[in-house]
C-alpha cells in the first residue's frame, strides 16, 4: 500500500513537472504527454455529462489548451493537475449549459487563491473507485449521478424515486465514508 | 463579514464541486466560498474526488484530427482580448473595495453590475416589510430579499431546497442567529419565521432549487448546437 502511494505520488509529481516545463520552456513534448493521458478522460467525463460527441471533443481540446495557455498560473502546492483540469472541464461544460457564463464559479485566476493544503489530498482514481465500490448501492448511486451525470439532489430524487431527504443523507454518508478512508486530511 | 457560523450542508458543497447544483443554488454557494475558507476546503476535497473519478473513467480518445488541430494551436499566441480580461479580473481581486465599497460578493457583483445595494430597484412584495429583486437565472430562482429592520416574516416553509446567504445585517429564527456571510441551507422539512435585527435592514441572497424539468435541461443541452 505504501509503495503504491509512492508510485501514485510520483505520477502526480510527473504531471506537475510537465505543466511547469510548459510554463517555463513552452515544452510541446510535455504538453502532448499531458494531452494523450488526460484528453481521453476529460472527453469521457463530458460524454457522461450528456455532451454530444462533437461538443465533448471541442471542450476537451479547449480544456487542454487552457493548460497550455495558463500553465504560468498553475501552482503544484495548490492543486494536482487532474484537479485543475477537472475544474476547467466542469466550468467549460456548465458555461455551455447556462446562458450566464460563470455565474456560480470563480474564474481560474481566483481559484488559485482557494486552498493551500490540497497537496495532501490524494486524487488517485483507482483508490477512489475502490471506495465507491464498497459503498452501499444507494450511496454509490447518488455519488455517481452527482459526478458523472451532473444531476442535482431533486433530479436524483425524481429519477430514482428516493425521497429528497434520503438523497441528501446518502450523499452525507458517502462523504463520511470517503473521509474515513482517506483520514482526516483526505477526501 | 463577521465570523461565519452557518454553512451550506456537506452534500450541498459536494454537489457544487461536482457541478451538479442548479445555478440558483450554486450562485449562493459560490458567494459564500469567497468568505469561508472552511467550505473552500470541503469543495476542494469534492473537486479532488471529482478529478479522481474523472481519471478513473474508461478513456475515450479524441480523433486524430483533434490532436493535430491542438498541436497547431500551440503556436498561436493568446489573443489580446484574453490578456485584457485576465488583467481586469486580477485587478478586481487585488482591490475589491475600490469598485465595491459594500463588499458585494464578487460573483454577485458581476451579476448585478451595481456597487450599492441601496441603489438597486427594490420592489415591494405582499409581505409587509419585505422587498425583493428577482434575478434572472437559467435554472432555479434567485432573488435578493430585503427585510426591514425589526420586521418579523410570516411563518413559512420551502417547497424544495433553498439556500440563503446574509449579505448585510442579520436575522434570527428557530435555527439560530444569522449574520453577514452565514448561509441557511433549508429544505421542505424546515418551517421558520425569521426576524430581522432591529438596527438595520437585513439583505439576503436566496437561491431556490429549479422546478427541474428534465426537458428544460435537454433543451439547454442542444441550445449551443443549434446556435442560440
Amino acid at each position: 500500500m505504501a509503495e503504491l502511494a509512492v508510485e501514485q505520488a510520483r505520477n502526480g509529481e510527473f504531471w506537475a513537472d510537465c505543466v511547469e516545463r510548459i510554463a517555463q520552456e513552452r515544452d510541446k513534448h510535455s504538453f502532448m504527454q499531458l494531452f494523450d493521458y488526460f484528453s481521453p478522460r476529460v472527453n469521457a467525463y463530458l460524454l457522461g455529462q450528456g455532451a454530444e460527441a462533437a461538443m465533448a471533443e471541442d471542450l476537451s481540446q479547449e480544456a487542454l489548451l487552457a493548460l497550455w495557455n495558463k500553465a504560468h498560473l498553475y501552482s503544484r502546492e495548490k492543486a494536482a493537475v487532474s484537479t485543475w483540469l477537472f475544474r476547467v472541464a466542469r466550468n467549460l461544460w456548465i458555461d455551455r449549459l447556462r446562458k450566464q457564463r460563470g455565474v456560480a464559479y470563480e474564474s481560474d485566476e481566483n481559484l488559485a487563491e482557494t486552498v493551500d493544503d490540497e497537496a495532501r489530498l490524494n486524487a488517485d482514481g483507482e483508490r477512489l473507485k475502490a471506495v465507491l465500490d464498497t459503498l452501499p448501492q444507494s450511496q454509490a448511486q447518488v455519488v455517481y449521478k452527482s459526478y458523472y451525470e451532473g444531476k442535482s439532489h431533486s433530479e436524483i430524487a425524481g429519477e430514482t424515486g428516493m425521497p429528497l431527504g434520503s438523497v441528501k443523507s446518502s450523499l452525507r454518508l458517502a462523504i463520511k465514508a470517503f473521509r474515513q478512508h482517506f483520514g482526516e486530511d483526505g477526501v | 463579514m463577521s465570523r461565519i457560523e452557518h454553512h451550506p450542508n456537506q452534500e450541498t458543497l459536494l454537489s457544487y464541486a461536482a457541478g451538479a447544483l442548479p445555478a440558483g443554488l450554486a450562485l449562493v454557494v459560490g458567494c459564500h466560498l469567497q468568505y469561508c475558507p472552511e467550505c473552500r476546503v470541503s469543495v476542494n476535497a469534492g473537486e479532488v474526488l471529482g478529478a479522481g473519478l474523472m481519471v478513473a473513467l474508461t478513456p475515450k480518445a479524441l480523433s486524430a484530427r483533434a490532436r493535430t488541430s491542438v498541436l497547431e494551436q500551440l503556436d498561436t499566441d493568446l489573443s489580446e482580448g484574453k490578456h485584457a480580461a485576465k488583467l481586469s479580473v486580477a485587478a478586481d481581486k487585488m482591490n475589491p473595495s475600490a469598485s465595491n465599497p459594500e463588499a458585494i460578493p464578487r460573483l454577485l457583483h458581476r451579476f448585478l453590475q451595481e456597487d450599492n445595494f441601496d441603489s438597486l430597484p427594490w420592489k415591494r412584495t405582499i409581505a409587509p416589510g419585505l422587498k425583493q429583486i428577482i434575478l434572472s437565472c437559467d435554472e432555479g430562482d434567485v432573488r435578493l430579499l430585503r427585510i426591514a429592520a425589526g420586521k418579523r416574516m410570516p411563518v413559512h416553509s420551502h417547497r424544495g431546497s433553498e439556500l440563503t446567504m446574509i449579505l448585510r445585517g442579520g436575522y434570527s429564527d428557530s435555527v439560530g442567529k444569522f449574520n453577514a456571510g452565514d448561509v441557511a441551507d433549508l429544505d421542505a422539512s424546515v418551517e421558520h419565521q425569521p426576524v430581522a435585527d432591529s438596527d438595520e435592514d437585513c439583505i439576503c441572497l436566496a437561491g431556490m432549487d429549479a422546478p427541474l424539468a428534465f426537458r428544460g435541461w435537454l433543451a439547454r443541452l442542444i441550445q449551443p448546437i443549434v446556435g442560440m
